[in-house]
Parts: structure tokens; sequence; C-alpha cells
């Protein structure tokens, strides 16, 4: 049986970081994909706290919120920094990366079509934020010098971003490096190449 | 490493009342820096001390965190708030993102337009009680905490979102008898105790005068 069995939707939402972050930690993981129409009859979201899905699995640990899982995930896999400091500022790092994601899901779920040109005016002044820290961090990484799981968070972050602003990073050399480098790690590019998590669409409305 | 600590923020709820909570209720004292003009935020901005230009801002440890999320990570990992093992971390880390999902909902209503009001409390109301309170009363079922043996931040932030909620919803928790006992073995907990008396760097609900603030010293984000 796979170590971890993770319930959602068939797209990569909110958890396309998680699979990118278990497939360079060479982890297992077993998907049970949930249609919109299975999940409308209730029946499994009555089960789920805060009525939401994704839905990990850990053994007998049942997580949800998705942050709580890539969390959960890094302190399992030396994902987390070396030492409380570090920890600190990968949990900075991560709560960074979720307020521009919930930007872009506003964007995407609420105003794709009046809001669009101004999200994309508007990302350089919240991209440089990550670019200063890359920057002067030195290592490819944002804290330390080993990968975390703001790390992964960000990426997939990125990927998104560059689908729907493909020139985004062309003024962000380290954000470009950072983005290149990770693509490279071997498990990681692997998983990229992957048809199966190619085919899965972003976001769950089509809009990207 | 010690020293005081330090938090910089505007003097109102936000972001930051959890921050104070959590505080509190590991017996730490704090200083407060209350920002009300523009050129404050600007400062902090200019000193590199707001890594994704927003606060709150603390001083902790040789530290300057940013993040609020990542502050209260490190307040509840720091003062033993954090459950004993990965698991109860995991299980903590649940309840901590829904029940700041919850406060966030509440606390931006001071900035939502008037004709809007009446839906986003609504809404907040329904979520609460659908939702999250309903979590939490069978999490409570056969236990005195949410998670382990010994009061973590959930606790901590399940009495502030319940307290919140009964202050717009005054009778939101008649159905949830757990969530109600709860309430007061937290509120006879010395630290907390202390932190609900008058005088205390507990902030009251949001007012015009705190919205105003917001508005003029985050100028850029109001336009």
């Amino acid at each position: 049986m796979a170590p971890y069995t993770l319930t959602y939707f068939a797209v990569k939402g909110r958890c396309g970081a998680l699979k990118i972050m278990l497939a360079d930690k060479d982890q297992q993981l077993k998907e049970n994909l949930v249609t919109f129409e299975e999940w409308m009859k209730g029946d499994l979201k009555a089960t789920c706290v805060f009525g939401q899905l994704p839905k990990f699995e850990d053994g007998d640990l049942v997580l949800f919120q998705s942050n709580a899982m890539l969390r959960h995930l890094g302190r399992k896999h030396a994902a987390y920094g070396k030492n409380d400091s570090e920890a600190s500022l990968i949990d900075v790092m991560n709560d960074g990366v979720e307020d521009l994601r919930l930007k872009y899901i506003k964007l995407i779920y609420q105003e794709y079509e009046t809001g669009k040109e101004a999200f994309i005016k508007d990302l350089p002044n919240h991209l440089k934020c990550f670019e200063n820290v890359l920057a002067k961090n030195k290592t490819g990484f944002l804290v330390g010098d080993q990968i975390s799981f703001a790390d992964y968070n960000l990426f997939d972050l990125l990927l998104n971003l560059k689908v729907l602003s493909p020139s985004c990073l062309d003024s962000f050399p380290s954000l470009k490096s950072f983005v290149d480098k990770i693509s490279a790690r071997p498990k990681v590019k692997a998983l990229l190449e992957c048809e199966n998590f190619k085919k899965l669409p972003i976001n769950g409305n089509g809009k990207q | 490493m010690s020293g005081k600590v330090v938090l910089h923020y505007f003097n109102g709820r936000g972001k930051m009342e959890s921050i104070r909570w959590l505080l509190a209720a590991a017996g730490v004292q704090f200083e407060e820096v209350f920002l009300t003009e523009k050129e404050q935020f600007d400062k902090l901005l200019s000193d590199g001390a707001l890594t994704f230009q927003q606060v709150p801002l603390v001083e902790i440890d040789g530290m300057k965190l940013v993040q609020s999320k990542a502050i209260l990570n490190y307040i509840a990992g720091k003062y033993n708030l954090y459950g004993k093992d990965l698991k109860e971390r995991a299980m903590i880390d649940i309840y901590s993102e829904g029940l700041i999902d919850l406060m966030e909902m509440i606390m931006v209503s001071p900035f939502t337009p008037a004709e809007n009001k009446e839906k986003v409390f609504s809404n907040i109301e329904e979520k609460a009680k659908v939702r999250f309170l309903p979590v939490f009363e069978k999490a409570l079922a056969n236990s005195s905490f949410l998670v382990g043996k010994q009061l973590s931040r959930a606790d901590v932030h399940l009495l502030e979102a319940t307290l919140m909620l009964q202050e717009l919803f005054p009778s939101i928790l008649a159905t949830f008898p757990k969530i109600q006992a709860f309430q007061e073995q937290m509120k006879a907990l010395p630290a907390i105790s202390k932190f609900l008396q008058p005088g205390s760097a507990r902030k009251p609900p949001p007012d015009e005068e705190y919205a105003r603030t917001v508005k003029a010293v985050l100028s850029h984000l109001f336009k």
C-alpha cells in the first residue's frame, strides 16, 4: 500500500506543490480522484474537516488544509530547515507564497475577465519580494542551503503564473534561475513530463 | 536568546490580535509600537524589515519576523503550545488554519462597503454554524483540549474566534454545549483570565477610527 493517499479533484489546484515535493522526495502517492458531481452529492464533503478537499492520509493520520499537509511533509522529509531560525523563515516564505496564491485564486475564480490585466501589471510588485530573498540568499533556495516545502510551493505557483503571463519572470533573474534549477531536479523533471500530471488542468474552472 | 518582544502594528485587532492572545496565553510580556502614520510604515519598509511589504512585524529573539501565521508558529513552538509530536502538530496546524480562515473573514468586515455588510455577516454566521463550529464541538466531545492532553495554540485560537463570533452573533453557541464549556475552562486559566480583564493588551472590536487609521497608513492599498 502506498504510504500516502490524496483525495482531490482532477486538477493541480492546491496540490501541485505537494505532488512535486513527494516526487522529489521519492515518495509513493496513491490518488483518489473525485468528480465535481460526486462532490456535490455531499457524502464525501460531510466527512471532510471544514467541508473541503484536499484530504491527505498518512497511515492513520488524516489531514486537511493544504499548508498543514506541506508543513507535515516538510517535518517528515527534512524540508523544514536545519534549526528553529530556518524553520521560522521557511514559514515566513510559505505564508508569502500563500498570500500570492490567494490573489491568484481570487483572479481565476472571481475576476478573470475584469481583473487579469491589473493582476499581471501588479505581479512584479509581489515577485520582487521573492527575487530579493533569492538574490540575497545566493543558494538557489529561499532559506538556508537545502530545499524546503516553501521552495516547492513557490515553484508550483510560479509555474502557474508563467502560464498566465509567460514573460512574468523575464526581469527576475533569480526567480528564473530558481524555476530552471528545480525543474531540472531529476524526479521533478520526470513528474513535470509525466502525461498524467501534464494533462491535469491547473484550476477547476478551466481558466489559467 | 532573550530580550523584549516588540509588536509593530495598528492599535487594533487585525492580524496581530491572535499573536497578542498567544503571547498572553504563554505568559509573555510584550511592548507595542502602534502605527498611526504612513511615515512609520515607510520607515519599516526602507529599513528592509518588511519582507513582503506587510505588517504585522514582531521583534523576538533577535529576529524581525513577519507573516502572522509564521509568527504564531514560532511562538507556539517556543512556548510548548504546539503538541508533543508530529501527529499532534499536524492536527494543531489543521485546526489553526481553519480558525484563522474564520477570523480573517471577520477581520475584513470593517473594510467592507456598507451595502455589502449584511451579506458578509450572514455568510460568516452560516459558515461558522455549518462548517466550523461542528468540527470543534466534535473534537471536544471527549476531551478538554482540541489536540492531545495539554493546552495548544489551537485552543487559544478557538477561544479567540468564538468570542469574536459572539460579539457579532450573541446566541451562536447555543447549540454547541461542548464549546461553551470549553470557553469557561479556558477563561479560568490565570494567563487568559488576566488577558480578558480591562486594561490588558487585548483590543476592542474595530471601529471607524481603526478603519480610518489603517486606510491612512496603508493608503497605497486603498487607492
